[in-house]
């Protein structure tokens, strides 16, 4: 394995650029079981974005009175130019930055689907290509139902901010496969779960809370191949790459939480409402005074807290790394807490799993106009 | 109870699983764990429609468990 960042042969990869290594006979025998339990499972946590049996995109939901998720999540309408307006503005202005949350999570999707994509054309492995071209099919499933759900709501999401978008061009991009892994299968699907554990126990909206509530029990599987690459991975590397994993990480994590909590990021949102982001920005460093950054990020604390507890578990958190991180969170605290939004996760996963084995038991899988039996 | 033990027992028992997914606070409470230290407070719901009273860090579940 002269690849520094392989540690187990079930990672190993090629560029993918000639297909000419895909056929090396000796190849297709070199199978992992690592994957296999995940896989066999992919039929018990089926569904169809298309079917109303599943999700059923046109419940009511009454945008001008309620809120899709809690102003509480976008902190900087307690700010004063914000705080000032009528209600109805607020609740506009919070269930637009809603909407501006949920493209950013389409958007992820999207490059979820096109990194596992081109993933299965560069790992090596059968076992494992086969688990990341079942997470692309799943992938697309996501695509599907969030675009739908936009369209039900907004009729178009937003385009990405400026930061994500160029991160997620970047992972799916990049020929070095740790910085995909690292990336994608760790800090993005992390960021997710948490974002979807944070939506599904605080959205008013019953489309969204049961969409949540499916993607959750996909992602859940999904999440478990970084945290495996990980166990496996991290602990033997030399400390040239072991720096590279930590450095990549954290300057992951730092643009993931720029990309959430920047007002001007979200500058289309407000906009929209003919405000200025740039005095909605100041005006949340006067709010929060010196400790402004970190007490945004405060404000999202369970989102961030659990995405840096996932780190610390993986080894990927330092001496080296630590101070960065604790430029936005209380570390001390991380390392000592449980990771709640986690269980949240598996609660909500579990009972995804018995929801869809309801109603799938009524499905009759026979091409591709099999619906759900009413 | 201790919240550990509780998570633990909330873990193996779907019908605990989905009264927490529903009412954490209530659910904890109902078990016997000590939630007075949790930082809930009812800011942010909206006026009609909102299934749940959330914290301002963002999560009523979470919130319980960090304070």
């Amino acid at each position: 394995m002269s690849d520094p960042f392989v540690k187990d042969p079930a990672f190993r990869s090629v560029t993918g650029e000639t297909f000419a290594e895909m056929m090396d006979v000796t190849r297709y025998a070199g199978r992992t079981a690592l994957f296999d339990g995940i896989i066999g499972q992919s039929h018990d946590h089926y569904w169809d974005p298309n079917d109303p049996a599943y999700i059923d995109y046109t419940q009511p939901f009454d945008l001008e009175r309620d809120l899709v998720l809690p102003m509480g999540m976008f902190p900087e309408l307690y700010s004063a130019p914000l705080a000032r307006l009528d209600e109805p503005t607020r609740i506009a202005l919070a269930n637009e930055n809603a909407r501006w949350l949920l493209s950013g999570i389409l958007h992820g999707e999207q490059a979820a689907l096109a990194l596992c994509a081109r993933l299965a054309n560069m790992l090596v492995d059968p076992g494992t290509q086969e688990f990341i071209a079942n997470q692309a099919r799943e992938e697309s499933r996501h695509v599907t139902a969030f675009a739908n759900y936009m369209a039900a709501r907004w009729g178009a999401p937003y385009p990405p901010g400026e930061t994500i978008g160029a991160l997620l061009c970047e992972l799916v991009e990049t020929e070095e496969v740790y910085r995909k892994f690292v990336g994608m299968q760790i800090l993005v699907e992390g960021l997710a779960m948490s974002i979807f554990a944070t939506v599904q126990m605080n959205t008013a909206d019953p489309v969204l809370k049961r969409l949540t509530q499916l993607v959750i029990t996909d992602e859940s599987f999904h999440h478990s191949f970084g945290k495996t690459w990980a166990e496996l991975t991290v602990p033997d590397l030399a400390q040239a790459e072991r720096d590279m994993v930590e450095d990549w990480a954290v300057e992951v994590f730092e643009t993931l939480v720029l990309n959430l909590i920047n007002v001007r990021e979200k500058r289309a949102v407000y906009a929209r409402f003919g405000l200025d982001w740039a005095e909605i920005a100041a005006a949340c460093e006067a709010f929060y005074g010196s400790a402004a950054r970190r007490e945004q990020v405060s404000q999202q604390v369970s989102i961030f807290r659990s995405l840096a507890k996932m780190l610390v578990k993986a080894g990927i958190v330092t001496a080296r790394t630590r101070h960065r991180y604790a430029a936005w969170l209380d570390m001390d605290a991380v390392e000592a807490e449980e990771d709640y939004l986690e269980f949240i996760g598996d609660l909500v996963s579990a009972t995804g799993l018995e929801l869809l084995d309801g109603i799938n038991r009524g499905r009759k899988p026979i091409g591709k106009t099999a619906r759900v039996e009413a | 109870m201790e919240l550990k033990a509780a998570m633990h027992e909330i873990r193996k028992d779907t019908d605990k699983a989905k009264a927490f997914l529903d009412d954490p606070e209530g659910t904890l409470k109902s078990m016997g764990v000590d939630t007075s230290a949790a930082r809930i407070t009812k800011t942010t719901h909206a006026p009609v429609g909102s299934t749940h009273s959330v914290c301002g860090s963002g999560g009523c579940g979470v919130c319980v468990s960090a304070g």
